[in-house]
């Protein structure tokens, strides 16, 4: 606590140093230790967001989801899981074997808050809903109306929002393998909120972004949470069909539709909290700036950069002053010109701290979101036909001189302000497109993976490779790359996926299969062993920012050989990087005997969870 | 500026040599110092914002190869420039009346963007067949990918970036892809725009009115490529790579990091209550559809006030 009581001076009272010098002694006190705390700010809580870009949900996902025998199954409502684990130095989970791990959350933990949620997609600027490019009355694939402006049907933009949440199977299995279909599904809604297509429609403030402001509803740590969609009248399907058999429509067909460009942030508040601080015995983050490090003084309190104030406190009975060394006016203004300087501490662009630091708390918890392998031809990628995957299917790229067939994405997303990166989360998807089935699915459960008997996440039938790195030489003379994570499930040796969650998006479904499980993927870390922590095995934190000359130098990071060493981007990176490469068990991508999906309706999701920096608003410099 | 009396920050008490001073004045000065010290306004703090990510981006299916003939089928997420088209209807017509020949009253933003189309940029060869149709070659055979964001509170916008990949010249497929429009080499050097709205805050659906934060328009974006000097940048098999690698001996089928890559710093602020609405265009080549078939990655970076 750095707030500050006082003795009150009421009248007739003897004036003594305790009232005036002695607060503002406190007062430098914690200004010299860099102990501005966040208890006495007024604005505490930094923010962030976790934002979903989906370039299209069409009419080929499929909203109601039937069985083989022609019963209805329960609406399939558009989804995507995620969670939002502690930082590493609050993650604290217990367990022994045959008994499932156990959580911890400890006093102190920042809270984090959802505060608003927004929903967009684009209309063009039209008041109408906008047709996709099947034509329904025939088959897939096969309309002319994609793009256009349908002034009739906005109804097909009628929807549903809703937040729901559920423990983790982690948490919860009772073994290695549950399958139970109850665990599969949220425990309780956080809110829904319904939006009549009309809306969308009006010429006057159309609620395109929807936003709704001020849920304060605060998020637990080692829970899954699942943002639902559901569309009910985006497929509008007519006669049943061959190509169509999971619909239970009978009536004539209505035109189909798409959402184009959906954007989805969540933005949530969350206590300022201590950076990281470098620790070549306890916290040895990797990658970080050795500008600080190498010495004491990682945080540059004033105590460290010599820059002390100091309050000189007259001696009793002496002349009331003000300025002397002692004098009232004198000290206040140590304490006035401190204020006037602003408080600093955070990271700026160029991962360079302030000269000198007075607050605490300088850092707050991150989320960047980085959508994989979405919007292909048939937004899913199938194993029974490998020519509809947009796939890489007869290259031979392996080293290994096999015919490595392959699925493949890379997103790059240049970095801005600095970050310190704690856990990475992979969301998978296999939900159902309507017409699998019409791609030679002979049953429905089929489409989705089998139950896994591996707590790693590796199927039978799917082989992934992933990678998540960063890389300078985005025009520089540099061209180098380092793994912050990398899984190979090929390899059968760690480091490994470690399934957090199974989700079922499908209501009332109580089949044992899932339409989406969510994957701890494990920091890089020593060939000897892990020494981060995670829901399974860690590295520990990395850092990744850009630098200027005197923060290139950087601590050693773990290679692709699973030694540490001098980062071979030499504190130089300038972006992050994600590659993923899925194959089936014989290293191709296409089995005719198969139906499985490799990757469901609307591609996967990957998170970076960590901490980011206070920084200024305007660096002082527009170059890259 | 409006008078103060006090050139103190934290108290509008004054004590100087030959004033008279009483314990009434030295209470309240202590309280106006120790009231800011335990509630420190946010105006006292120099690093009052941290960053906002929103990244887009996709891979369509047009990454085939060898793979089967190139198929387009649809173009999603992007969406016609214009809502209205001379020479040709893109709205649907009702049920009822079939026989409407031009855009129905309810069309509310012929142009739903603006800022994006010059003379120079056209994907249409002068004096062909197209041609005919000026408004159409200006402005109907490009498309748009729009994404709308929302600020409650005051923002800045830092840095916009646009990525579009293409395998490096060392792919494992023997052979890079640039982008580049092949539909008319004569029209290779200028393509689309990249652009920054907000809306209009009391006529939020009149995208006449919209504020224009950034255009780019005439983007050659063949003249921002990843690296111009790759080849020694990225020396093919030998740059320090991540692992799935994407050398030789690697099991990424890519290469090194190629294609455009747009990055714009910027120092755009935001009022609260801003919807913003990001949007690239692009050139629809009239069948070869290029563009469609390349991975783009859009990224805004902004910052947010602690709150």
């Amino acid at each position: 606590m750095s707030k500050v009581t006082r003795p009150k001076l009421t009248r007739g009272t003897k004036l003594k140093t305790a009232h005036v010098h002695g607060v503002l002694g406190d007062i430098a006190t914690d200004l010299n230790a860099s102990n501005v705390t966040i208890d006495q700010l007024s604005d505490s809580m930094g923010t962030f967001r976790i934002n979903f870009h989906i370039p299209c949900i069409d009419s080929r996902f499929a909203s109601v989801v039937q069985r083989v025998d022609g019963s209805i199954a329960g609406l399939q409502q558009y989804a995507i899981p995620f969670t939002l684990p502690p930082a590493q130095n609050y993650f604290k989970k217990t367990g022994v074997v045959g008994d499932p791990p156990r959580f911890k959350v400890d006093r102190g933990v920042p809270r984090i808050i959802l505060d608003e949620f927004s929903f967009s997609f684009d209309q063009g600027a039209a008041n109408a809903a906008r047709p996709d490019y099947h034509d329904i009355t025939t088959s897939y694939g096969a309309g002319t109306n994609e793009g256009t402006l349908d002034y009739e049907e906005i109804d097909a933009y009628t929807m549903e929002l809703s937040l729901s949440e559920k423990d983790q199977w982690f948490f919860t299995a009772a073994s290695a393998v549950d399958g139970a279909a109850s665990k599969r599904h949220p425990k309780r809604t956080i809110f829904t909120y319904p939006i009549n297509g009309a809306v969308f429609a009006s010429k006057v403030n159309k609620p395109n972004p929807f936003v709704i402001t001020d849920i304060n509803h605060v998020m637990r740590p080692f829970t899954t949470y699942i943002i639902y969609l559901s569309l009910p009248n985006l497929t509008k399907v007519g006669v049943q069909s061959a190509s169509m058999p999971n619909s239970p429509y009978t009536s004539n067909p209505d035109r189909s539709h798409a959402l184009y460009s959906v954007q989805i942030s969540l933005k949530c508040r969350t206590d300022l909290d201590r950076r990281d601080e470098y620790s070549a015995a306890s916290n040895s983050i990797r990658n970080y700036p050795s500008k600080d490090s190498a010495t004491t003084d990682s945080i540059r309190s004033r105590t460290v950069t010599g820059d002390t104030i100091s309050i000189s406190t007259p001696l009793s009975n002496t002349d009331i002053e003000a300025e002397t060394a002692g004098g009232i006016n004198t000290n206040i203004q140590f304490v006035d010109q401190a204020f006037r300087d602003k408080f600093r501490g955070g990271f700026n662009d160029r991962s360079e701290t302030a000269a000198t630091q007075e607050l605490y708390a300088d850092s707050c918890y991150e989320v960047l979101t980085i959508p994989l392998l979405n919007n292909a031809q048939d937004q899913v990628y199938g194993v029974k036909n490998a020519d509809l995957n947009g796939s890489y299917a007869g290259v031979l790229p392996s080293g290994g001189g096999g015919a490595y067939e392959s699925i493949a994405d890379r997103r790059i997303i240049p970095l801005k302000e600095p970050m310190i990166v704690h856990h990475i989360i992979l969301a998978r998807s296999f939900m159902d497109p309507a017409t699998y089935a019409a791609h030679g699915a002979p049953t429905h459960t089929e489409k989705y993976p089998a139950l896994d008997p591996n707590a790693n996440g590796i199927f039978a039938n799917i082989q992934t490779e992933l990678g998540v790195g960063i890389g300078s030489g985005l025009r520089g003379d540099l061209g180098a790359y380092i793994n912050l994570a990398y899984v190979n499930t090929a390899v059968g040796a760690a480091p490994q996926f470690t399934v957090i969650d199974y989700i079922n998006s499908i209501g009332n479904y109580t089949s044992s299969a899932y339409t989406h499980d969510l994957l701890h993927v494990p920091l890089m870390s020593l060939a000897t062993g892990s020494t981060g922590l995670g829901y399974g095995s860690n590295g520990l934190p990395i850092y990744m920012g850009k630098s200027w000359d005197p923060t290139s130098g950087r601590t050693n990071a773990i290679n692709t050989a699973g030694a540490l060493a001098t980062p071979a981007t030499k504190g130089q990176e300038q972006f992050l990087e994600v590659r993923i490469r899925l194959s089936n068990s014989a290293g191709a991508v296409q089995d005719a005997t198969s139906s499985k999906l490799y990757v469901g309706y609307g591609g996967l999701w990957l998170y970076v969870i960590g901490k980011k920096y206070l920084t200024r608003g305007y660096h002082g410099d527009a170059t890259t | 500026m409006a008078y103060k009396k006090s050139p103190r920050k934290i108290t509008g008490h004054q004590f100087a040599k030959g004033t008279t001073i009483d314990g009434g004045r030295l209470d309240d000065c202590m309280e106006d110092i120790s009231s800011r010290w335990n509630e420190v306004p946010g105006g006292d703090i120099e690093p009052r914002w941290t960053q906002t990510v929103f990244h887009a981006g996709w891979q369509p299916k047009g990454l085939t190869y060898p793979g089967p003939a190139f198929t387009w089928k649809h173009h999603y997420p992007w969406l016609t420039v214009k809502n209205s088209i001379a020479g040709g209807n893109n709205w649907l017509a009702v049920a009822t009346d079939d026989s409407l020949t031009t855009a129905p009253d309810s069309v509310q933003n012929v142009y739903r963007l603006k800022g994006y189309a010059n003379n120079n940029n056209n994907a249409v060869v002068p004096g062909s067949a197209d041609d005919e149709y000026p408004d159409l070659n200006r402005f109907g055979w490009r498309r748009a990918a729009t994404t709308a964001l929302y600020f409650s509170r005051p923002a800045i916008i830092t840095q916009m970036s646009m990525l579009i990949r293409a395998d490096g010249a060392d792919s494992i497929l023997g052979t890079n892809r640039p982008y580049q429009y092949t539909y008319s080499a004569a029209l290779d050097a200028v393509h689309g725009a990249v652009l920054l709205d907000v809306d209009d805050p009391t006529n939020t659906e009149d995208r006449s009115l919209n504020t224009k934060e950034f255009a780019r328009s005439q983007y050659a974006f063949r003249a921002l490529p990843f690296n111009e000097h790759a080849s020694s940048v990225f020396v093919a098999n030998t740059f320090p790579d991540m692992f799935p690698s994407v050398h030789a001996t690697g099991t990424m089928p890519y290469g090194r990091p190629d294609g455009i890559a747009m990055v714009e710093e910027t120092n755009i602020p935001l009022p609260a209550d801003s919807r913003v609405r990001f949007t690239v265009v692009i050139e629809d080549q009239r069948g070869s559809h290029v563009p469609f078939y390349k991975p783009y990655s859009l990224t805004i970076h902004a910052l947010e006030m602690v709150e």
